[in-house]
């Protein structure tokens, strides 16, 4: 980091400690609490009248709650990306991004089991899961390893928090005073000496080896959930593969958008650099080509044989009633980001950050897509339901809802860097 | 010529269609206007294992079709209507049914005739009108051998009407033979019913090879009569070992498998589970303990 | 010896006269067990046999209906010795939709809800239309028990799935599983009379149904306990449901009764999806030499995909 004033810990620190709020991060806030409050409010009249408010019904037994999941639980995967991957290739540039991704990724694992407990339709056997608990269901596999990979992502968050945990107690002056109680809790006996260091740095090097595995199980679980049935569009031995792979691309593209959202929202232009920007826009590209790729495998192959059972899934993404969402979704989060970065203008902040939304929206889509059209396919024909029950649009209910638990999962990463000091950083 | 022809006979169908059209018509009026008649059937059953008892049945016949009507009191009396030979009363179930066992304080009168008028009678009340039904009856049994001739399985049915103090053999009398089943009975061959001979004899071949018996290869064989004109529903079981043993395998059941309970997980899945499991939890668990180990140095260091 | 002798038989008389149809043994699995009744002393003289005058203790006199409740665990182990088996002759059907109300009735089925479906199918555009009644087709190796999380769907000794609406927590897993879209969810609380929705819950009777659960098809062992047929097989009028007991290798639909595996192999038997390996329990004869025109099952029709009218 080559700067104009050198860098000194004086400087990082008062640049780096939580910030004032200016009004624009009152407003984002506030968008944000309305959303959750209208979230909760739907959820209450989903549990005081049960699922019968949402638009689902018994072709479609899962609508955007199961794509919502799919997507948080893809974009959780990010926190094993930056920080582990990176570490381990002893790539140097990273580290300022890794809080950002660590956070990102706590929060959407937790909003991830947050969504699957909203889709239930009974909430209050939840208790069922562990008293009753089968382990030949995916579902349990799911359970178990979404809560491995919480507490996986709390600990990677935690163990390189303990050196800046003793910077901002110091600075008292600059942290809220019920926050300073909580901060002394976490790492009031971080002292720095050289066998914590020692004991430290080794429990981050075997988290950050654990966490890889345990992220592509998560993920391959949560696309087993669709893969171990018969149905078409699922039964597809590619599908953890085309999982993971999308979920490293929508992780990725999120890092960009939050990386320039902190980087305008607390002025850290110094650290986080236009080279940032280009070296994760390089990546986004490499992404996008693979699952660009595994999209390719999963939709050409079955429509080159066109078997009976795919075909009237297959037509209608590609020319039916999800076309227009088929191809805006392949758009917007593959081709065209691939096309904005690959060139070096394209991976400045601005457009980088407009590819890094595109990847997100789009991705947000493509798991609508991979849930819901599937299920209006089913092998026999749709017969003696009401109409209603042959189609699919979330009731505002569902909508609520989802962009509540997107809202909440983004307080979270809003609030959390926020509080947490010298966010961004971790060493010279 | 030809043309008038042509035209006559046109004219014809044209005027038998309207007939038709408007007899149907008529008719299905008809129908409707008897759609809240209940009528009430008698049936007689009885058995070498059983206690004899007569069915009630009420229906009403509505779009060509016999529907049961349900809760309506019916009294049952034997030969006459009178208190003294009153078999019981029953109200009639959900499928229109009512069963009266007759009781054995009438043995005497039961023992010392060969036949029964039986006279179900029902008071009107707001809703439907007197009802009355009555099921004459003779008493007759029929008996089952089973013989086996050089290993030709045949089994022989007898019908015997009660004359006096004696059976004698009738003949005429159509009986099924058949194998008892838990849900309906199998007949013994392709042959759906037979009828008895001067000697008031039948023989039907057993064509049930390797039927499935009970664990022994027991089948219980039984002939029936149904809705007899004279006797009503007569029949007769008897036990045989013409039967398979039964091998009721439940190995799928009780194997471990993807679709077994939570205690039958396949070992394989619950080896790979938690081996998984364990070497991840004890990586979390030896993480957390560097915690309680850092915080541990970071307190020594304050001494 | 011989007191305990005589009440064995009178016993034996009492369960026969209770209407309790006897299995093939003499050792009736539906009976109840000797010692679950008390005698109370009262006696009751009834006409047996030829004649002969029983006295019987009033305790036995039970009414049907009232059959010895099955314990929850009992529920999910199912009927011994019984391999529960469907038969749906194609050729029959003219979707009357018989089968269809009557089950709605008797499960007291909400609207919207089928466990049986009539199905409009045609494989090919030359070939012939149909029509295809589905239950729930009780694999032997089902893929909803396969995914449940709870056990709250199980697959019984007797072969027939259930569902313990009293455990599901609702995640839908089965019904995304199922390939034969067989399995109904209840999205909203169910509108049930009073006094059956205040019933404890039964996996053999599949009801009360509950709000934010998964109910199907139950091949009806409750009915199956008193030795009855499915509600949907006594009310076909076209007998094209035959249901039984592969263990007794045969099979009824009420008025004719054959033997499962020369039916099958007779008429060339088959199941649904075979290639799924999820080994049905219901069998299908295929739709030759029909008894209906399939037009005839027309107007009552409502297959999605329908271009036959």
């Amino acid at each position: 980091m080559k700067n104009l004033t050198p860098l000194t810990a004086d400087i990082i620190t008062n640049n780096l400690v939580p910030q004032k709020f200016g009004k624009r991060g009152m407003i984002w806030t506030g968008v944000l609490v309305a959303f959750c409050i209208v979230g909760a409010y739907a959820y209450f009249l989903q549990l005081k009248n049960g699922l019968g408010v949402t638009a689902m019904r018994d072709y479609v037994s899962w609508g955007i709650y199961i794509s919502n999941f799919v997507f948080f639980v893809a974009i959780s995967l990010v926190g094993s990306l930056i920080t582990a991957v990176f570490r381990l290739a002893n790539v140097k540039w990273s580290t300022p991004l890794t809080r950002i991704a660590e956070i990102i990724a706590v929060s959407a694992i937790v909003f991830a089991s947050l969504i699957i407990v909203v889709d239930m339709g009974r909430p209050e056997r939840l208790l069922n899961l562990f008293m009753y608990g089968r382990l030949q269901s995916p579902i349990m596999w799911d359970v178990i390893v979404i809560t491995t990979y919480l507490f996986i992502s709390l600990l990677l968050l935690f163990f390189p928090l303990l050196p800046d945990l003793k910077i901002l107690i110091k600075r008292k002056d600059l942290s809220v005073k019920s926050f300073g109680k909580f901060y002394s809790f976490l790492g009031s006996f971080w002292k720095g000496t050289r066998l914590q260091e020692k004991l430290n740095k080794r429990a981050v090097n075997i988290l950050c080896v654990t966490i890889i595995p345990v992220a592509f199980c998560i993920h391959t679980v949560t696309s087993w959930l669709f893969a171990t049935t018969y149905r078409p569009g699922w039964d597809s031995t590619n599908f953890g593969a085309y999982f993971i792979s999308g979920a490293f691309l929508v992780g990725a593209g999120a890092v960009i958008v939050a990386m320039y959202v902190f980087r305008k929202a607390y002025a850290l232009e110094r650290y986080i650099t236009e080279l940032h920007f280009d070296k994760m826009g390089r990546i986004v590209v490499l992404l996008a080509l693979l699952y660009l790729y595994f999209n390719v495998n999963e939709y050409l192959i079955p429509a080159f044989k066109m078997k009976n059972s795919e075909e009237a899934h297959l037509t209608d993404l590609f020319a039916g009633t999800y076309a227009p969402l088929f191809w805006f979704a392949i758009f917007t989060g593959m081709l065209v980001p691939i096309f904005i970065l690959l060139f070096k203008r394209g991976r400045k902040p601005l457009p980088a950050f407009i590819a890094g939304v595109l990847v997100v929206v789009g991705a947000w889509f493509k798991r609508y897509l991979i849930v819901t059209p599937t299920l209006l396919h089913p092998f026999l024909p749709m017969t003696d339901v009401p109409e209603s029950f042959k189609h699919y649009f979330p009731t505002w209910q569902e909508w609520a809802i989802a962009l509540g638990s997107l809202a909440g999962a983004l307080l979270i990463i809003t609030f959390l860097p926020g509080y947490s000091p010298s966010s961004l950083y971790r060493k010279l | 010529m030809n043309n008038m022809k042509q035209l006559q006979y046109k004219l014809r169908i044209v005027i038998l269609s309207v007939i038709l059209i408007l007899g149907i018509k008529v008719i299905s009026f008809a129908q409707d206007s008897t759609v809240s008649t209940v009528l009430l059937d008698l049936k007689y059953y009885v058995s070498d294992q059983q206690v004899p008892y007569v069915m009630v049945k009420t229906k009403t016949k509505k779009e060509r079709k016999f529907l049961p009507v349900k809760g309506i009191p019916v009294s049952v009396y034997l030969n006459e209507e009178s208190g003294a030979s009153l078999l019981g009363k029953v109200v009639t179930n959900e499928n229109g049914e009512g069963k009266i066992i007759i009781p054995a304080s009438f043995k005497s009168i039961w023992d010392s005739s060969s036949a029964f008028t039986f006279k179900a009678t029902s008071e009107p009340d707001g809703k439907t009108a007197a009802l009355s039904g009555e099921l004459t009856i003779k008493k007759a049994r029929l008996v089952l051998d089973t013989l086996n001739e050089d290993g030709a399985r045949s089994i022989r049915v007898t019908a015997l009407e009660k004359n006096g103090n004696e059976w004698i053999p009738v003949k005429d009398v159509e009986v099924k033979i058949m194998v008892k089943r838990l849900l309906g009975d199998l007949p013994i061959s392709e042959t759906e019913s037979y009828t008895t001979d001067s000697t008031g004899q039948v023989v039907g071949e057993f064509k049930r090879d390797s039927l499935p018996g009970d664990i022994k290869g027991n089948l219980i064989l039984l002939a029936r009569t149904e809705d007899n004109d004279l006797y009503g529903n007569l029949l007769v079981e008897k036990n045989c070992k013409w039967g398979t043993p039964l091998k009721d395998n439940n190995d799928a059941y009780n194997s471990r498998s993807l679709w077994g309970t939570r205690y039958k997980t396949p070992v394989w899945l619950l080896g790979i589970a938690y081996s998984i499991i364990v070497g991840v939890w004890g990586i979390i668990i030896f993480l957390v303990v560097q915690i309680f180990k850092i915080k541990k140095l970071g307190i020594e260091q304050k001494i | 010896m011989k007191n305990n002798d005589t009440s064995r038989r009178d016993f034996l008389a009492t369960a026969l006269l209770a209407g309790v149809a006897a299995g093939c043994s003499s050792n009736n699995p539906f009976s109840p067990g000797d010692d679950a009744i008390k005698a109370s002393g009262e006696m009751v003289k009834l006409l047996s046999v030829d004649g002969e005058v029983i006295e019987v203790d009033k305790a036995f006199l039970k009414p049907v209906p009232d059959m010895p409740t099955v314990t929850s665990s009992e529920e999910r182990i199912g009927i011994a010795g019984k391999k529960f088996v469907m038969v749906i002759d194609l050729a029959r059907c003219k979707n009357v939709q018989a089968c269809k109300a009557s089950c709605n009735h008797a499960h007291h089925l909400n609207p919207g809800q089928n466990w049986i479906k009539v199905h409009a199918m045609q494989e090919a555009e030359h070939t012939a239309p149909y029509w295809e009644p589905t239950t729930c087709m009780h694999c032997d190796q089902p893929p909803c028990v396969k995914v449940c999380p709870v056990d709250a769907t199980f697959k019984r000794e007797d072969g027939i799935v259930l569902i313990d609406s009293d455990r599901c927590i609702g995640c839908r897993f089965c019904m995304a599983a199922c390939p034969y879209s067989t399995r109904v969810f209840n999205w909203n609380e169910p509108v049930l009379e009073k006094e059956i929705a205040e019933k404890p819950y039964s996996c053999e009777t599949s009801m009360p149904q509950k709000i934010g659960t998964v109910s199907k098809c139950d091949f009806c062992p409750d009915m199956a306990r008193k030795g009855e047929l499915p509600h949907c097989v006594s009310a076909c009028p076209n007998g094209v449901f035959f249901f039984g007991d592969m263990n007794e290798d045969s099979v009824t639909n009420g008025a004719e009764t054959f033997r499962f595996s020369e039916l099958v192999k007779d008429k060339a038997g088959y199941r649904l999806m075979e290639d799924l390996g999820t080994r049905p329990r219901v069998y299908y004869l295929p739709p030759v030499n029909r008894n209906f025109p399939f037009e005839s099952g027309l107007e009552k029709d409502t297959t999605e995909k329908n271009n036959f009218k």
